[in-house]
């Protein structure tokens, strides 16, 4: 019987990650990316989280190595992979086990509920698995460029990999388990998630802003570091210390691991029923009888558009990152202002230097801020099954589109003009000066949502069972995003390495903008014709 | 009201459709029965403009599908056999959403919506997430959104799956008052009783073909309408 769950289970990650396919042909399946191209974008997200390790741990080894605390070196690097691998799972528990929408199912078969859980446990501890090894990995390297290493080592290692993946996928169920709880409890349970998301974002960027200062205090107070986390937090203690090869400690340090595991899934198992199949508790909303105020037809598909938008904390986090982001940096930088200003003053530039650059370094900056949204290259896949209402209703394509359009321009320009006007500020730029670091973003802001709808309707996937494999696996988020990462470093690496004795900073913003925009207005044109047409028919 | 001319529509190398011809007049219950995968989701599909065909022409109050799909649409209502709604609004946004499409006034809607919630015992729950709907409660709120702007057509592709039995009372009945109104309705069901008591016309297809079609004396003389198609079916 367990051997059928897992290997349900594993074919249901498989479908997940490679296609999640509802089954048949027809113009929505027929376009979809293959599993190679889903494990390579995996593959680069997990490679540049492994960069930054890289670069977090020489930072440490500098430090820590010469002072004899190797144990350190890995106690703090294994803490920061342990968060990468809660980060990694802990959606994927709330969705996967709280909420897989087969519960009921199996739980209405002669199946005891700790066996569901537990095939379920292993599928997603195999994430968290994957996560961990994203930071291990690297700190490893770090230790092995300056130690020699032996059988110990390795099999101190593969302990540790073991360790933290099971510490960090028991955390994951105990926030999963959190999440679920309180989400049954509200109206949106998008907010929660999101909430959450942001929450460990943030974690995660003052972590690693916060690292050389860290590390600092580290250089001057090891010793008493060291013993506090000996006393303290014997745990992570005995991790450090079986990861520099003493076996025992990495035994005691799994063991440990594991005990957390078993007293998690002893209690999930326990609380299972209850939480995954227990009405919502929320209260009925009474419906007041007054029907509402008529609308136009655009209005309403916006309306439909943002309120799809709202209910969906995978859109939102994994489309709209920059709809966050961007007030919060906007209020960070109104809050630091004097201290950029300070900053900026005490660097003594020469003040030519600071007008031809400041100006394209701006425009950048926010620019790489709206990189962060692609609104509209999931939203015809978000459609799915829905996609037969548009069609029958007397709604043109066109209209659709636009709402699609709209929605894109509305959470990301807003942002953006938030982030503009707290940049003019701090920098006391003039208007033209405004208008030059506003336009590359706006076009850029443009070019992606056009780019993202076009992608889309080539690339629809209308059949998906899985709202991540519309929001995060079609091909035209991939070529939305990929693609405009692409576009932005190549002319900004095509300027600096060739053109930057040639061509004035404020004239390259100029000229790349005005290619984000003919670009953009390319793909309205093909779009409003042979677009609209292929909307027109897809299958519903 | 509704005339389907010659109607083929093929998925890959079957033909789901095979030169199908109606004619649906005004004040008609018309009621389409076949087997699992005669053509019958099929032909309702085309008809509201959601599903390309290969041959054939449509034409809904004199206007034609493939010329004026946007007019058409505006004259007809679709409700499909597994109304896959939009989850995220509650039964009220819904509501609102698809009689602004429509253009229907503010008091229209007011009144329409009272009435239909209140026929369907769905007032209470008009304010919840769709999300949290059963599935009869689903097809009610579809039911009601089709009446909502009042069209002149209404496609329904089994329409009493799910339903409770008042429901289902009271959806016949206002399928009657649509029709002596001057409006159509054109419905696929496999509950024979139903469409027996029901429907003016009938038609009877297999396989993609139209087999019989007429009024219900003329189809099923002095059998039953099982029977009649049984026989058909062999």
């Amino acid at each position: 019987m367990f051997k059928a769950l897992l290997k349900k289970q594993f074919k249901e990650l498989a479908l997940t990650y490679t296609s999640g396919r509802r089954g048949g042909s027809g113009a929505g399946s027929r376009k979809a990316m293959s599993g190679k191209w889903v494990i390579l974008i995996w593959g680069l997200c997990l490679a540049s989280f492994g960069m930054a390790f890289y670069a977090s741990a020489t930072m440490f080894a500098d430090v820590l190595f010469p002072m004899g605390l190797q144990w350190l070196y890995f106690s703090y690097l294994g803490m920061a992979s342990l968060a990468l691998g809660i980060f990694g799972s802990v959606f994927g528990v709330v969705t996967g086990i709280f909420k897989a929408k087969d519960n009921e199912l199996l739980l209405s078969m002669p199946i005891p509920p700790y066996m569901i859980v537990l095939a379920r446990m292993v599928s997603l501890w195999l994430i968290s698995l994957v996560c961990v090894l994203a930071g291990l990995i690297p700190t490893i390297v770090m230790y092995c460029k300056n130690h020699p290493f032996g059988a110990a080592n390795i099999a101190a290692w593969v302990l540790a990999a073991l360790t933290l993946s099971f510490a960090s996928f028991a955390l994951s169920c105990l926030v999963g388990w959190v999440v679920a709880l309180i989400s049954k409890r509200l109206q949106n349970k998008s907010i929660i998630t999101v909430l959450l998301a942001l929450v460990l974002l943030a974690a995660y960027y003052v972590f690693y802003f916060n690292v050389n200062r860290l590390l600092g205090k580290l250089a001057t107070n090891a010793e008493a570091i060291s013993g506090k986390i000996q006393r303290m937090l014997y745990p992570i203690y005995a991790y450090g210390r079986g990861c520099t090869g003493e076996i025992v400690y990495a035994l005691i340090a799994l063991a440990m691991a594991l005990a957390l595991f078993a007293v998690m899934y002893l209690f999930i198992s326990r609380s299972f029923t209850s939480v995954a199949t227990s009405n919502t508790g929320l209260k009925k909303k009474a419906f007041s009888g007054k029907a509402g105020e008529k609308s136009s037809v655009s209005s309403a598909l916006l309306r439909k558009e943002l309120k799809r938008y709202l209910s969906s904390a995978n859109y939102m986090l994994n489309s709209s990152l920059g709809t966050f982001l961007m007030p919060i940096a906007a209020i960070a930088l109104f809050v630091k202002a004097g201290a950029i200003r300070e900053f900026f003053d005490s660097l003594e530039l020469p003040m030519d230097l600071v007008q031809r650059f400041l100006v394209l370094g701006l425009g950048y900056a926010v620019m790489f801020m709206s990189t962060m949204n692609c609104l509209t290259a999931p939203s015809l896949s978000l459609e799915g099954k829905n996609f037969w209402l548009l069609r029958s209703l007397p709604v043109e394509m066109k209209q659709v589109a636009k709402a699609k359009l709209s929605l894109h321009f509305a959470l990301t320009g807003v942002p953006m003009l938030m982030v503009i006007a707290a940049v003019s500020y701090v920098f006391r730029l003039d208007a033209l000066s405004i208008l030059l670091i506003s336009l590359m973003p706006v076009a850029y802001m443009m070019y992606e949502a056009y780019i993202g709808l076009a992608a889309n309707i080539k690339f629809p996937r209308m059949d998906w069972i899985n709202e991540m494999v519309a929001v995060k696996q079609g091909a035209s988020v991939i070529i939305t995003v990929l693609g405009g990462m692409v576009l932005v470093i190549g002319l900004g690496a095509l300027y600096f390495l060739c053109l930057i004795t040639i061509i004035d900073p404020t004239v390259f913003l100029r000229a790349q903008s005005a290619v984000f925009i003919i670009i953009a207005l390319l793909l309205r044109h093909w779009i409003m014709t042979k677009g609209l047409k292929i909307m027109e028919t897809l299958p519903c | 009201m509704l005339k389907i001319e010659n109607l083929t529509k093929i998925y890959g190398d079957k033909k789901a459709v095979d030169d199908l011809s109606l004619h649906i007049l005004p004040g008609e219950i018309y009621g389409f029965i076949g087997h699992n995968g005669a053509g019958k989701t099929t032909t309702l599909k085309a008809v509201a403009g959601i599903l390309e065909f290969e041959g054939g022409n449509i034409y809904i109050d004199g206007k034609n599908i493939k010329d004026d799909p946007l007019g058409c649409k505006k004259m007809i209502a679709y409700i499909p056999d597994n109304p896959d709604l939009y989850e995220f609004m509650s039964g009220i946004d819904y509501l609102n959403f698809v009689a602004d499409i429509f253009g229907v006034s503010t008091e229209d809607r007011q009144k329409r919506i009272s009435e239909y919630a209140e026929t369907f015992a769905l007032k209470d729950d008009l304010a919840q997430s769709i999300s949290a709907y059963s599935h009869g409660m689903k097809q009610k709120l579809a039911v009601i959104s089709a009446l909502i702007h009042e069209p002149k057509l209404i496609l329904m592709d089994e329409p009493f799956v799910g339903l409770d039995p008042k429901a289902a009372f009271l959806l016949k009945e206002i399928m009657r008052q649509h029709c002596d109104r001057g409006g159509s309705i054109f419905f696929s069901t496999h509950v024979l009783e139903v469409a027996e008591k029901l429907c003016d016309h009938v038609a009877i297809i297999k396989n993609g073909q139209l087999v019989r079609s007429g009024t219900m004396e003329e189809v099923k003389g002095d059998e039953s309408l099982e029977s009649v198609f049984l026989e058909l079916e062999e």
